[in-house]
């Protein structure tokens, strides 16, 4: 049988900075994943190797599409995946071309183009955009 | 179940929750989905749009040391 030890809040966590107040002083997330995902049509993989999660998008327009259409706005996301010691690492087609979160090293061309502070990776770029899908 | 989550309202409230669990147990979790389909909301308030996700595969979360 498990036993269940849970830390109780008297307040519930409502935004981002109360979140990362509450994650402040805990441990790193290791993850661990093997997945497909289909979001609204488009088919992606999630791959986590300890501190790094790749989602591989099958076109750069798929990432733009879902970067669009995101819930959570890049500075939060990348605010919660420093805090939690964990690197989403973007694909297309295999070739990684962005990083966000705890690894990332945000890019001046990202701030310039206005997406948040996000790690670009111009060879993959370069390589997203010339690779033909096999 | 004595262990059934709270009901949560917010983003941040489902995120720090789940780490209360995972941390609270020392232990992991494993989630397992077998082509799961979900209508994921964009809020959490009235109206919201929704994204149509399938997920299939396996993600284990667990905590490590601070480098």
């Amino acid at each position: 049988m498990t036993t269940i030890s849970t830390r109780h809040r008297t307040e519930p966590v409502e935004s981002l900075a109360e979140l990362l107040d509450a994650l402040e002083g805990r441990p790193s997330l290791a993850v661990d994943a093997d997945l497909t995902v289909e979001i609204d049509g488009h088919a992606l993989s999630v791959v986590g190797y300890d501190d790094v999660v790749a989602v591989d998008f099958p076109s750069l327009s798929a990432l733009r599409s879902l970067w669009r259409s995101a819930t959570v706005e890049t500075m939060d996301a990348a605010a919660v995946l420093s805090s939690v010691g964990l690197t989403v690492e973007l694909r297309v087609r295999s070739a990684p071309v962005a990083r966000v979160g705890d690894a990332a090293t945000p890019s001046r061309l990202a701030q310039l183009l206005g997406v948040g502070p996000v790690e670009l990776v111009p060879d993959g770029v370069l390589v997203a955009l010339t690779r033909r899908r096999g | 179940m004595s262990d059934a989550p709270d009901e949560t309202t917010t983003w941040p409230e489902l995120a720090i929750g789940l780490y209360d669990r995972l941390t609270g147990r020392n232990a992991e979790i494993t989630y397992e989905f077998e082509d799961m389909a979900v209508d994921v909301p964009s809020t959490t308030g009235e109206d919201p749009e929704y994204a149509y996700w399938r997920i299939d595969g396996t993600l284990t979360v667990k905590t490590r040391e601070k480098e």
